[in-house]
């Protein structure tokens, strides 16, 4: 789903962001939003998670290679199709790795909290 | 901020793919056990080939359970691709020492998933495991016995016969 600009609301979260794009939480609406090559999109935590799959199985050397074809590579999840080139294609899987190394980090520290005894 | 991720799903990423990866190893197992079957009959070891049937059947059984667990977890269950089915056997002997092969390697990779669980204190996934080290136990037991039988009958005269004859009727008992 392509949102129009909800990066500027008050109401989500800096996961992981660089130079190229990031990645933003709502708790409110459980969803995430990935910003990048000039839109946003509203994605489940699954549908980000399948995104990321396919991302890392891109064979970029393969890409780079290809004499007969433009290095873009197409790729269709439920209602986004992204049209990437290589580039754009390793600038995402930064933005891809950074927020699930941010959302195991939430995972711990949530966990290391939930486990503390309420006195 | 909330944990998206464990909202999602009870099963880390490692976790998560072990436990596909199993889901390919029993699938694998019960093809490979297919083709045991398919021998057996066709060289007229009839006991043996239902023997092997019911093994296979057991294996496609532990590979739905393992895949509805990921998907009941909230994980991503993937249905997987077997290739390399061995079909050819050189002996009657050679069928059953695959087949415990096959059951030592499927007991070392659970066990491989246990340690993992244990790491990352997966309770819930050990809990599930432990049905699986059960039947291991006997799974293992049964190919050994089986292969056993090869050497207290012996395989001359109407040794395979007899052998063929008794494979269907090893049990095991833990008490």
């Amino acid at each position: 789903m392509l949102i129009e600009n909800p990066i500027t609301s008050t109401e989500l979260i800096e996961v992981f962001i660089t130079s190229k794009g990031g990645v933003y939480q709502s708790d409110k609406e459980n969803c995430l939003f990935l910003s990048f090559s000039g839109k946003t999109s509203k994605l489940s935590f699954q549908s980000l998670s399948d995104l990321k799959k396919i991302i890392d199985k891109v064979d970029l050397g393969h890409m780079c290679t290809l004499i007969e074809h433009a290095d873009i590579e197409i790729i269709l999840l439920k209602d986004n199709c992204y049209v990437l080139s290589g580039i754009e294609i390793i600038y995402l899987k930064e933005i891809l790795h950074g927020a699930f190394t941010m959302f195991r980090l939430n995972h711990i520290i949530t966990d290391c909290l939930n486990r503390l005894v309420v006195s | 901020m909330k944990d998206l991720m464990r909202i999602k799903t009870l099963l880390s990423a490692e976790i998560e793919t072990l436990l596909n990866q199993q889901v390919k190893k029993e699938a694998h197992s019960s093809a490979i056990y297919l083709s045991m079957a398919s021998w057996c009959d066709r060289n007229g070891f009839e006991g043996s080939a239902d023997f092997f049937f019911k093994q296979s059947n057991e294996e496609r059984d532990h590979q739905l359970k393992i895949y509805k667990y990921i998907l009941d977890m909230g994980g991503t269950a993937i249905s997987p691709e077997v290739n390399n089915i061995k079909n050819e056997f050189s002996t009657f002997r050679e069928v059953f020492e695959d087949a415990l092969d096959q059951e030592i390697a499927i007991t070392q990779s659970f066990k491989n998933i246990v340690a993992r669980c244990h790491k990352e204190q997966d309770y819930v996934t050990l809990e599930f495991l432990n049905w699986f080290l059960r039947e291991q136990r006997e799974e293992e037991y049964i190919a050994r016995r089986a292969l056993e039988l090869f050497d207290i009958i012996g395989e001359s005269g109407t040794g395979y016969w007899d052998i063929d004859k008794n494979i269907g009727n090893i049990k095991y008992s833990a008490e």
